[in-house]
This record gives C-alpha cells, sequence and structure tokens, in this order.
C-alpha cells in the first residue's frame, strides 16, 4: 500500500508516524467480539463521535473512509486498511484526524478524484453482499455526497425517485455512477438530451428521469 | 400552174421576200390601261363578293382565264403594287361592311337561352364561310399577282392571308367576337347540361377562330375558365353523393371532355381542358372520396368503382392517399377481428361480402353462438377472407401496383404486431381446430393451411405462435386428436421453410416420439408374453391383467412441461402396469428414468349403475382414481375431504373432479351426473365444492349411450393461467435470447457503440423488440460484469 497518494489532503498533525498510536486507536473502535480485525459501522459511528461529525448527514466521514482506503468490503474497514491509510495521510491519533478533516470536504476536489470518491460512496453504502442501494438510502446519500458540487440535477432528481411510486426501486452501480456523468454532461433543462441520439445509452432510469422532469415541467 | 386571169393584166410577180418592220412607234398601253383593267377586275371581285355571276360591263359573262391575264397583265406592266393595294383595300372594305351587317342584325337584348344565340352565330358563321369562299376565288383569280409580287416582296402577306386577317381585324373590333365567343361558351354548357347542341356548327366557328387565330388569345382562356368554374360547382354539388354515383360521373365527364376535344374543340386544348376537370372534380375532392366511400367501396367489393377511383387519382398523384386509406382500412378489419376473437363475447364484425355483384349490407355472421371456439375460427376465416379479397382488388382494381402490394404487407405486419400476442394464439387455434376436423386431409384444408401461413408471414411475435402450437399439439397428439399424421407433419413442414429447423425442432421431436413410442410399446407387449421368460420374473403376467393399459412413452425435452402429481394414492391395477412396464423399460434402457403423467391420462372404468344396467364411463385418471375410491364407500356418503386423503389429489384438482362428475349436464338420457352431490337444505345449491360436501353414486344414472364420456369441467381460471404462463415464458425466454445475442455479439466485436450494438441486435432477433427491451438487458449485464461502459462514451466492451 506504499505509494499511495490522497491528493488534495491537507497534511495530517505530526511528521512522524506513529504506528503504535495508530494501532491503539484502530482497536479504540474495534468490537472484539464480533470482529478484532475491522471496524464496523458501530465503531464508524464512535469514531464519527469523537470526531464531532454526525455520520448521516457529514460526508466528511465518508471522505475520510474513501481517503483511508476502505475498499474491502462495504461498511468497514481492515486493520491493515486503517494502519496504510492513516501512514499515507501521516495521522495516528485522534486530534491528527480532528486537523485534517478541514481538508476532507469535496467541494475541492477535482474531477477525476471526485470521480472515485462517488463510485466509493456507493459501493460503501451497501449492505453486506447486496449490489444495489434501495432509494431512499440513494437519496440520502445523492444530497449528502453532491451538496458541494453544484449539481444542477440534484434537487430534481431526488424528486424524481421519491416520486417513483412504492415499487422498491433499488439503484444499482451503473446507474449511480451514470447519474454523476449525466448531470456534469446534460444542463438542467436537458436540452439535447435525445432518447433516438447518441444519449440514448444512457440507463434507462436516467431516461425516465428525463421523461418524467420534461412532463412536469409542462404541468 | 395556171392562174385565173385577173382582169387588167397578167404579169407574174416577182417573189416577194417578207420583211418585218418594227412598229415605228413601240405600241405603249393605252393610258387608261391600268383603270379600265382594274375596273373590269374589281367589277368582278365585287360579284363574287356578292356571289353573282362574273359579267363584264355590258354584262356578257366573262371569263375567269381573261381575268387571269389581266393581272398578268397588270403585274407585267408593274400595276402589281397598286393592284394589290386596291385589291386589299377591296377585301377589307367588303369584309368590314360584312361585319357591320351582322352585327347590325344582331338582336339586342341579353340572349338567355340557346334559341337566342343560334342565329347570330349562324349568320357569323355564314358571313365566314361566304368570305372563305369568296377568297378563295378571288386568289384563283388573282394568283399570278400572289405567285409574284408577293413571293418577291419582301413583307406584303399573301392574299388568303390578307382575307384572314382582315376578317380578324374587323371581327376582333366588332362586339360580335365577345358575343360570338359567348355563345359558343353558352351552347358548350348546354351540352354539359345534357341538352343537344349544334355540334358542327360549333366546330366550324371554332375553326374559324383557329384560322383567324383568336382562338387561343381570346376563346380558350374563358373556356377554360368556364369550365373550371362550372365543375368546381358541380363537383361541390354532387360530392355529396354517394361515392360510386360520383365516380361514375367524373368518368362520365372525361370521357365527354374526350369527345368534345374529338367533335371540335382544337386539340391543342385537350390538355388543359383534362387537367381543369381533374382540378376540380377529382383533387380537392379526394380526401372527401376515400374517407366517405373507400371503406364501402372495399367492404363491398365494388371492384369497378374501385379501379376508377384508382384511375382517377393516379392522374392527379393522389395514390399516396388511397394507399394510406387501404392501409387504415387493413388495420381497422384487422383490429376488429382480433378484438372480436380475444374478447370471447360477441360474434364477428360483419365480414366483406363474398359475393361480387353490389349488396348493401354484408351477410349476417354465420356464428350464432358467442363460444371461444366458433368466434376465433370466425376471426381467422375473417382474416383470411380479408386477405383474399385484397388480394382481388389488388389485382384487378389496383393494377398489381407494386407500392400497393407493399403497403399491403407492411399495413397487415403493423395491425398483427398490434395485437401480436392475440394474433398469435388465434392462428394457433385456428390451425388446432383445423387438424383437429376429420377432414384434415382435404385439399381445402390444405388449402386454407396454406393462407394460414401467409397470415403466419405477417406475424410480430412468432415465438409466442411457437409456444401455443407445441401446447396443442402435444394435446392433440396424446389425446389421438390429431387426425392426421400428414397433415401435422405437411404443416410443420411448411413452418419449417418459414423460419427453420430451430424453430421445428421440438415439434418434429414430438412427432417422433409418438412413432417411436408405438415402437416401445409393441416391444414391450412382445417382452411381456415372451414365453421364455420365468412367470414369476414379471410382477404379473398379462394373463391376470384385470385392466388393460396404453401407453405413451415421451421423450422429456421435447413437450411442453407438464405439472406432475406427485401423491397420488393409486389403486392396484393401475400400479400393477406401472410396476411391470418400469421394469421392462429400466431392463432395455439402463440409466433413463420414467416419470408418470397422470394428469394427460384417461381411464375406462366400468359402472354398475344397478343390477341391470351396466355403463362404460370415458374419465380422467383423477376422476377414475375418485370413482375407485367410492367403491370402497359403498351407499355411504363420501365427504370431498375423505376423497382427498384417499386419494391424494389436490384439492384445486379435486375440486374440479367433483364437478365434472356430479355438477355436469343433466339433460334428459344424457346424464354425466355420476356423483350426487349431498348438501344439507339450508346451503346454497352453487357450482363450488365445499370440503364438507358429501357425494353418493348415482344409482339413477340414465344415458342412452354405453359409453359415455365425463367431459372434465373445462377450468376457466386454468386456461387463463395457462395462458398467462405461455405468455410470460415467451418473455423469460425473449429476455435470455436478448441475453445470449448481446454476449455473443461482443464476444466478438469486444468493443461497440451503443446504436450499433443495438441495431445489431434488432438485426438478429426473429421478433420485433424493442430498443428499451434491450437496454435494459444490457443494464442487466453491466450488473453482472458481461460488460462494462467504455471511458469514451455511449459504448460498451466486452468483459471476458
Amino acid at each position: 500500500m506504499w505509494g499511495r497518494k490522497s491528493s488534495g489532503s491537507s497534511g495530517g498533525g505530526g511528521g512522524n508516524f506513529d504506528a503504535a498510536g495508530c494501532t491503539a486507536l484502530f482497536n479504540k473502535y474495534v468490537d472484539a467480539e464480533e470482529d478484532p480485525f475491522s471496524i464496523g459501522m458501530d465503531g464508524i459511528s464512535t469514531l464519527c463521535d469523537d470526531l464531532d461529525l454526525d455520520p448521516t448527514s457529514d460526508v466528511r466521514v465518508l471522505v475520510l473512509m474513501f481517503k483511508l482506503g476502505a475498499n474491502a468490503k462495504p461498511g468497514q474497514i481492515s486493520q491493515s486498511e486503517w494502519n496504510s491509510g492513516m501512514q499515507a495521510l501521516g495521522m495516528s491519533s485522534l486530534d491528527d484526524l480532528k486537523a485534517g478533516l478541514a481538508g476532507m470536504d469535496t467541494g475541492f476536489m477535482e474531477q477525476a478524484e471526485f470521480r472515485k470518491f462517488y463510485k466509493f460512496v456507493f459501493q460503501f453504502s451497501r449492505e453486506g453482499t447486496h449490489r444495489t442501494i434501495e432509494k431512499d438510502m440513494i437519496v440520502a446519500l445523492l444530497q449528502m455526497v453532491l451538496a458541494e458540487r453544484n449539481n444542477t440535477h440534484l434537487n430534481s432528481f431526488c424528486a424524481f425517485l421519491e416520486a417513483s411510486g412504492e415499487e422498491a426501486v433499488r439503484i444499482t452501480l451503473d446507474q449511480w455512477t451514470s447519474f454523476l456523468e449525466f448531470s456534469t454532461l446534460i444542463p438542467e433543462d436537458c436540452a439535447g438530451y435525445d432518447e433516438d441520439d447518441e444519449n440514448c445509452s444512457w440507463p434507462v432510469l436516467i431516461d425516465e428521469y428525463v421523461d418524467w422532469k420534461q412532463k412536469s415541467k409542462k404541468k | 400552174m395556171s392562174r385565173p386571169l385577173a382582169a387588167g393584166g397578167n404579169k407574174p410577180k416577182p417573189k416577194m421576200k417578207l420583211k418585218i418592220k418594227p412598229f415605228a412607234k413601240p405600241p405603249s398601253l393605252p393610258a387608261d390601261f391600268e383603270a379600265t383593267t382594274w375596273a373590269k377586275l374589281s367589277a368582278s371581285v365585287t360579284a363574287i363578293q356578292s356571289k353573282l355571276p362574273l359579267t363584264n360591263a355590258s354584262g356578257a359573262p366573262v371569263s375567269r382565264e381573261e381575268l387571269y391575264r389581266s393581272v398578268e397583265d397588270l403585274v407585267v406592266h408593274k400595276f402589281a403594287a397598286s393592284t394589290y393595294a386596291s385589291l386589299s383595300k377591296m377585301v377589307d372594305e367588303h369584309v368590314s361592311s360584312q361585319i357591320e351587317s351582322v352585327a347590325a342584325s344582331a338582336p339586342t337584348l341579353e340572349p338567355s337561352s340557346m334559341a337566342d344565340f343560334l342565329p347570330l352565330l349562324e349568320s357569323v358563321d355564314r358571313a365566314w364561310a361566304s368570305h372563305s369562299d369568296a377568297m378563295s376565288s378571288i386568289r384563283s383569280i388573282f394568283l399570278y399577282l400572289d405567285r409574284s409580287y408577293v413571293i418577291q416582296t419582301p413583307n406584303v402577306p399573301a392574299l388568303h392571308d390578307v382575307g384572314v386577317s382582315c376578317f380578324r381585324k374587323h371581327f376582333a373590333a366588332s362586339p360580335l367576337r365577345s358575343r360570338v365567343i359567348d355563345g359558343l361558351l353558352f351552347l358548350i354548357k348546354c351540352e354539359r347540361d345534357r341538352e343537344a347542341v349544334p355540334t358542327s356548327l360549333i366546330r366550324s366557328l371554332l375553326r374559324m377562330l383557329v384560322s383567324t387565330s383568336l382562338y387561343s388569345e381570346s376563346f380558350a382562356p374563358l373556356f377554360l375558365a368556364q369550365t373550371t368554374l362550372y365543375f368546381r360547382e358541380e363537383g361541390l354539388s354532387k360530392i355529396s353523393a354517394s361515392v360510386p354515383v360520383y365516380l361514375e360521373h367524373t368518368h362520365g365527364r372525361l370521357k365527354q371532355a374526350s369527345e368534345q376535344v374529338n367533335a371540335y374543340l382544337d386539340p391543342s386544348t385537350r390538355p388543359e381542358l383534362i387537367a381543369a376537370i381533374e382540378s376540380t372534380l377529382v383533387t380537392p375532392h379526394a380526401t372527401t372520396l376515400l374517407a366517405k366511400g373507400f371503406d364501402d367501396l372495399m367492404d363491398n367489393k365494388r371492384v369497378a368503382e374501385l379501379r376508377l377511383l384508382f384511375e382517377l387519382l393516379s392522374r392527379v398523384d393522389k395514390l399516396k392517399d388511397m394507399k394510406s386509406a387501404l392501409g387504415m382500412y387493413i388495420e381497422e378489419k384487422v383490429r376488429e377481428l382480433l378484438e372480436s376473437a380475444s374478447s370471447r363475447k360477441t360474434p364477428a364484425p360483419p365480414l366483406p361480402s363474398s359475393t361480387s355483384t353490389s349488396s348493401s349490407s354484408a351477410p349476417a355472421p354465420s356464428s350464432s353462438s358467442s363460444s371461444s371456439s366458433s368466434s376465433f375460427t370466425s376471426c381467422v376465416d375473417g382474416l383470411l377472407q380479408l386477405r383474399d379479397s385484397i388480394e382481388v382488388m389488388y389485382k384487378e382494381a389496383f393494377s398489381s401496383s407494386e407500392t400497393f402490394k407493399a403497403a399491403v404487407k407492411a399495413h397487415f405486419e403493423i395491425a398483427f404486431t398490434t395485437k401480436t400476442n392475440a394474433a398469435a394464439e388465434l392462428l394457433a387455434k385456428f390451425v388446432d381446430s383445423k387438424l383437429r376436423a376429420s377432414k384434415a386431409t382435404d385439399s381445402d384444408t390444405e388449402k386454407t393451411l396454406d393462407k394460414v401461413l401467409v397470415l403466419f408471414r405477417y406475424l410480430n411475435g412468432k415465438d409466442v405462435f411457437e409456444v401455443f402450437y407445441k401446447n396443442m399439439l402435444s394435446k392433440r397428439l396424446l389425446q389421438r386428436k390429431a387426425a392426421s399424421m400428414d397433415a401435422e407433419k405437411s404443416f410443420i413442414g411448411l413452418l419449417k421453410t418459414e423460419c427453420g429447423t430451430n424453430f421445428t425442432a421440438k415439434m418434429e421431436g414430438m412427432l417422433k416420439d409418438m412413432d417411436l413410442s408405438n415402437e416401445i410399446v409393441s416391444n414391450y407387449t412382445s417382452w411381456c408374453k415372451d414365453p421364455t421368460r420365468e412367470a414369476k420374473q414379471l410382477v404379473q403376467p398379462l394373463s391376470e391383467d384385470t385392466s388393460k393399459c396404453e401407453m405413451n412413452i415421451l421423450t422429456n425435452g421435447y413437450w411442453p412441461t407438464i405439472k406432475k402429481s406427485e401423491n397420488l394414492l393409486l389403486p392396484e391395477a393401475i400400479t400393477v402396469h406401472q410396476k411391470r412396464f418400469i421394469q421392462y423399460y429400466e431392463d432395455k434402457y439402463q440409466g433413463r428414468r420414467v416419470e408418470w403423467v397422470h394428469s394427460l391420462s384417461t381411464c375406462d372404468v366400468d359402472f354398475a349403475v344397478d343390477s341391470k344396467t351396466k355403463k362404460t364411463l370415458v374419465v380422467t385418471e383423477f376422476m377414475a382414481l375418485v370413482l375407485i375410491a367410492m367403491n370402497d364407500a359403498g351407499s355411504a356418503p363420501v365427504s370431498m375431504k375423505t376423497l382427498i386423503e384417499r386419494t391424494g389429489i389436490e384439492q384445486a384438482e379435486m375440486e374440479l373432479v367433483l364437478q365434472s362428475l356430479s355438477l355436469g349436464k343433466k339433460t334428459e338420457g344424457a346424464s354425466t351426473r355420476v356423483l350426487t352431490r349431498v348438501r344439507s337444505g339450508d346451503q346454497k345449491q352453487d357450482k363450488t365444492v365445499l370440503l364438507t360436501d358429501e357425494f353418493v353414486v348415482n344409482r339413477k344414472f340414465r344415458n342412452n349411450l354405453h359409453k359415455v364420456k365425463i367431459p372434465q369441467i373445462a377450468n376457466k381460471l386454468e386456461e387463463e393461467a395457462e395462458e398467462k404462463k405461455a405468455h410470460e415464458s415467451v418473455k423469460r425466454d425473449r429476455m435470455h435470447t436478448i441475453d445470449a445475442c448481446v454476449v455473443r455479439i461482443m464476444k466478438t466485436r469486444k468493443t461497440l457503440k451503443h446504436q450499433e450494438l443495438i441495431s445489431e441486435v434488432l438485426n438478429q432477433l426473429r421478433w420485433q423488440a424493442e430498443a428499451s427491451d434491450i437496454k435494459k438487458r444490457i443494464e442487466s449485464l453491466i450488473e453482472r460484469e458481461y460488460l462494462e461502459r467504455s471511458d469514451t462514451g455511449k459504448g460498451y466492451n466486452y468483459l471476458a
């Protein structure tokens, strides 16, 4: 895991990486009964309390997990990921983390990195082995993740999802990532979106969204 | 020689030499030569113009030869120019006075009827005629002038032309011109109004106009304008009539126009005249005609009128409209037929009448009952008839135009596509009924099946047809209802040529199975009878059988999946057969498994109604199990619940069985109620069967037949559920086919743009799929990581 760079992050606290302190910190949040080698959602929640973050509304939690590289399984971070991630960030204590929080916002990320983060959010927020996320969660995530990114479609897309009836709509990774692409390419009034043209490779969900939007505009 | 003596001497005269001396004074023309000659000539001219015989000043007839020479003289002596001038002047004056006199004698009142116009027209005609005659006489006299002076001098018109232009000048200037033209137009209008008109008079007057070059500038425009106006009004007033009448009328008008041109109009007017008629009678009303009359014409097979309509519209280039009207008609009719069949409520709507004589209403539908079987037969019959009639129309009325053929095909396809499942199911049912009928080998049936194939080609969802057809085929074969194996094979052959072997593989398998099954059974029987086998090896030797069993052995993969009943408690009479057969089969074909399909089996059960009557009941296996279970009950009523316990039949199925056995038809002498339901009086006597209901054997069972078939009450719900299942299996199959197709394409191409992928897939699929369906499958494949979206956007990469 050496050589992993996290661009755009402000440097952590002290210059020396304290491996022991890092591990100790890790163990603080681990639930030894469940799984001593990874911090689960409970532990992350506790960590957030310590950092004064609200995990349900503060995107920096996710950014932190992203930068630490919690890729293996959704909703948890393993010990090796923790160690290498903390090391890469140059943080080994809670204070370091607190200090580094300022740099963990999404507003200043470059497009490429944000994309990766965005994808990470989906993967991390899944439940267990599911490959999809249900729409209520999606709406919450979108609002959290895209808040600072000037996304013109955010609100109407969330309204669309919520209005899409009782069917338990589950969103796939493909749809999730496509939404980001879509909102960068197509302006708010969906001008130039022609279902039969080059735009036809968007997922059906996006087509339905555009339809819905244009219909509700007519009303 | 002797000469008679003359008085005074007889001196011989010397030979005389003749000497001709020129005139001492050359002869000169008399001073008034020109004047006199001209006087002579002009008198003749006047005489000609007045139609008097030619005389000279003193009254003696003068010959034309002389006049001719006089002209020649004048010309030779260089008096040509003045002669010409004087002559022209004379002609001019004469013409002018003629015309004035005609004009003066014309009635001053506004003419309003033909009688009013005629005198004027006739006098003009006469004037022109006499003028022409006079001119030709004059010209023959003054021919020398024409041939010499006129030719040699430029810009001098020939005498004939002089005559014409004089007439023209005066005629055009006089009010006669407009009155004559009005008169002519009036006459033509009368002719159109079907009055008799003097066509020769009109012709000669028009010729006059042509000669004087007044035709195209004065007459023609007015004529065309009048024509247009006349026909426009006529079109507007007549259009409210029925379409055939209107068509006839228009056709008549066009013919009349042609005749008019032949009779008196100048040929140059013909194209404009025809165009005027077309643009007033046909073009503006084309849409109305089509909207109003086309459907009726088609329904009543009015070939002649349709052909007329076709010709008229092709003149004005409105065939497109006719084509689309035809298309709409086809779609409408097909839709009606399909809807009537699938609603199963009303009989089919009136079919196009099959007689070609005009009949104002179509015959009443032939099926009086509204049961589903006859409605779909009549629907398909209707479709076939429709198609036949269109074929006829196409050949006879539409002159086999290629574009119409294509339009017919396209619209049939569209019509079928909108109701694709219904149409496919319908065709399958129809073929099923034909193949069950005892006349399956009739050449008529063969022809019908051929035509059905034509309809099949229009079908969009051929795989839907396949599913239904397979189900029906299996039922036919197993219930031995297929009238003729040859017919079956030939129809499958037709399908094979149409759609390829893949399509028909399973069906052919089913047919082969039947043959194979017969073989196996006969082998089995001989195996049972084999005397070399030790008696105790068999579960039971054939000789001890208390019942007979016929078997069909089917290969699992070819036949549609049938519900298996796991838990039936079978009586020994049946199990004996099963066990023995399994003995044989497992011995012969090791490694194969035999499964019994009870839901399709039937039994013949001997029924001792009472001590005197014995009947044989033909029932399904489930019914037989129930009846045998009743055996043990004696005369005590048995509840449904008990029956379920004793036979192992499921409740839903049991309900059907009991309904069939106890609640069937109760006609006199044809009862099917083998069991009687015993229910306490306060409960409703309805068709549903409850667990608590009890049954006894009906000792009062009466039926005239000895072998009675107890029909299984068709469970509507079950049938509909089956249909739904069929549709859904088609849907599922299609999804899988799309998946396989996409993966196959991507595997070879590795990377493909979205549009290209969609179009490739559409090409390969056997049915008209929706691009959105394909898109959904692509997304599913992305999710399952068969594909990924390419970074360059709008495309996909294959993931190995």
